[in-house]
């Protein structure tokens, strides 16, 4: 009676390992990749590739003149840090709100200012667009890479501009 | 055949100390399930559009659950049903909290990231789903949830791995990768606190470019391994090289999951159940005693 039920749940057991994986893969095959929580894992799949990430500046006391400059240094930016710690936003939402945003309407515009909560009422803020990309160097030679610092949007009480010299590829 | 019988311990019995393990394992999942439901419940409450739509959200609009506390709800019947499975008074209540939780998540990451910091909590409470919904002895459960749980944690480790390889190629491992990648985190750090420095390790690994493909090579090598995780014989060895797996790549990348993955590795990459027995063995007259055995028994099962 025992090895009945031994096999019994053994038995038992396979069947619904086999159903959790075809489950499995076909939610995964559907979509992507990711149906929480299946996965394939694919992160830092792509080694090499062109990252795009976003910094925040407090602008408040900048000229509408120095705005909108590029620069491959941090500390060239205009303004000082503004951490993303003071608002409720985490950094991993606003670089992927700015960079696979599609159509900047009303409502993206306003999701982004959402963002910064009501630091907008006594602040100017500039997002920043970081870029990072592999030169096409190799061996062992240090900064073999680019980072670029491009100005995004322009966000204060009454304002939301995106920057207007700048195209940026939407990241999808 | 063989290969499932040891992986839902078949020929073992599955002892009281083996069900203290289990539980004990299940009470850390509970609350690391009701602290990720109120905490992205809470964030939930901040976001106003969704930017990348994953799992259910690709069916309905979760835009609905940013307001009106509508998350908050979902983290209380998320709290509700796990602790309704977790006391067994409706054991098969995990299928719910798995629903509640996965509309948590979705919303949560619904701004264009894919967070993996929870898929393995998400695994462990699908295997506890299927398991309290399939099986009535406690043994059983315990049993095929435990075997489910460690097959789905080595594989995702080891599909990992192959995404790499298909990702990139053998040249994944180069260590001007994990440079562009350390920049990448870098920026993060300086978009959250608005200041970073690198760490003497990053700094020592940007110096030397050998070391860096040294690093990644070996993390790549053991996340090839992550099935080893299946056989109970090699399973700390493995956990402990997968654990500083995470080590390695908060130094060089200061992305923290050890207090999920880690801790998931701590707790089923050794055999707990050999301590419990001997802590059992000294304690017992002292537990006869007390008068607990009427709590206890809210945890383990006769049967």
């Amino acid at each position: 009676m025992a090895q009945n039920d031994t096999k019994s749940f053994l038995g038992k057991s396979i069947r619904l390992w086999t159903a959790i994986m075809i489950v499995y893969a076909l939610l995964v095959s559907i979509h992507k990749g990711e149906f929480w929580p299946f996965s394939i894992y694919p992160m830092f799949s792509q080694a090499g590739q062109t990252w795009v990430r976003a910094l925040t500046r407090d602008v408040t006391d900048v000229p509408d003149s120095l705005l909108w400059t590029m620069t491959d240094r941090e500390d060239a930016l205009p303004g000082k840090p503004f951490p993303l710690k003071l608002v409720h936003t985490h950094r991993n939402d606003l670089a992927n709100f700015i960079k696979r945003s599609g159509t900047w309407d009303k409502n993206r515009k306003q999701g982004l200012r959402s963002l910064f909560s009501d630091q907008l009422n006594s602040r100017k803020l500039l997002v920043v667009w970081v870029e990072g990309k592999a030169k096409d160097s190799t061996g062992e030679e240090e900064g073999a890479y680019n980072i670029n610092y491009i100005p995004f949007a322009y966000l204060s009480s009454d304002t939301t501009l995106l920057n207007p010299y700048h195209h940026f590829h939407n990241h999808w | 055949m063989k290969f499932f019988n040891q992986l839902f311990q078949n020929d073992e019995t599955w002892s009281i100390d083996r069900q203290w393990y289990f539980r004990i394992v299940e009470f850390i999942l509970m609350l690391q399930l009701i602290y990720y439901s109120w905490s992205w419940g809470y964030y939930i409450q901040h976001l106003s559009t969704v930017v990348l739509p994953l799992g259910l959200a690709n069916y309905i609009d979760v835009s609905v659950l940013f307001h009106h506390n509508y998350s908050l709800i979902l983290a209380i019947l998320a709290t509700v049903t796990a602790l309704l499975g977790f006391f067994r008074i409706k054991p098969w209540m995990y299928a719910f909290s798995l629903l509640f939780f996965h509309l948590i998540y979705i919303s949560r990451f619904s701004q264009g990231e894919i967070s993996h910091g929870a898929n393995m909590l998400g695994v462990a409470i699908m295997s506890l789903a299927v398991a309290t919904f399939s099986f009535k002895n406690e043994g059983q459960i315990q049993k095929f949830a435990w075997g489910m749980i460690i097959f789905l944690i080595g594989f995702s480790y080891t599909s990992a791995a192959f995404c790499k390889l298909i990702g990139t190629g053998f040249n994944w491992a180069d260590g001007q990768h994990l440079w562009l990648w350390m920049h990448e985190l870098a920026t993060d750090r300086l978009s959250e606190n608005g200041s970073f420095s690198f760490n003497f390790f990053q700094e020592f690994l940007f110096r030397h470019h050998w070391l860096a493909t040294i690093v990644l090579l070996s993390g790549w090598i053991v996340e090839f391994l992550g099935i080893t995780l299946w056989f109970n014989k090699l399973r700390p060895y493995i956990a402990t090289l997968l654990i500083g797996l995470h080590v390695g790549i908060y130094l060089s990348m200061r992305i923290n999951f050890v207090d999920n993955f880690g801790v998931m590795l701590v707790m089923i990459g050794y055999p707990w159940h050999h301590l419990i027995h001997q802590i059992r063995e000294k304690y017992s007259g002292t537990f006869r005693n007390l008068r607990f055995s009427r709590f206890f028994s809210l945890f383990i099962s006769d049967r």
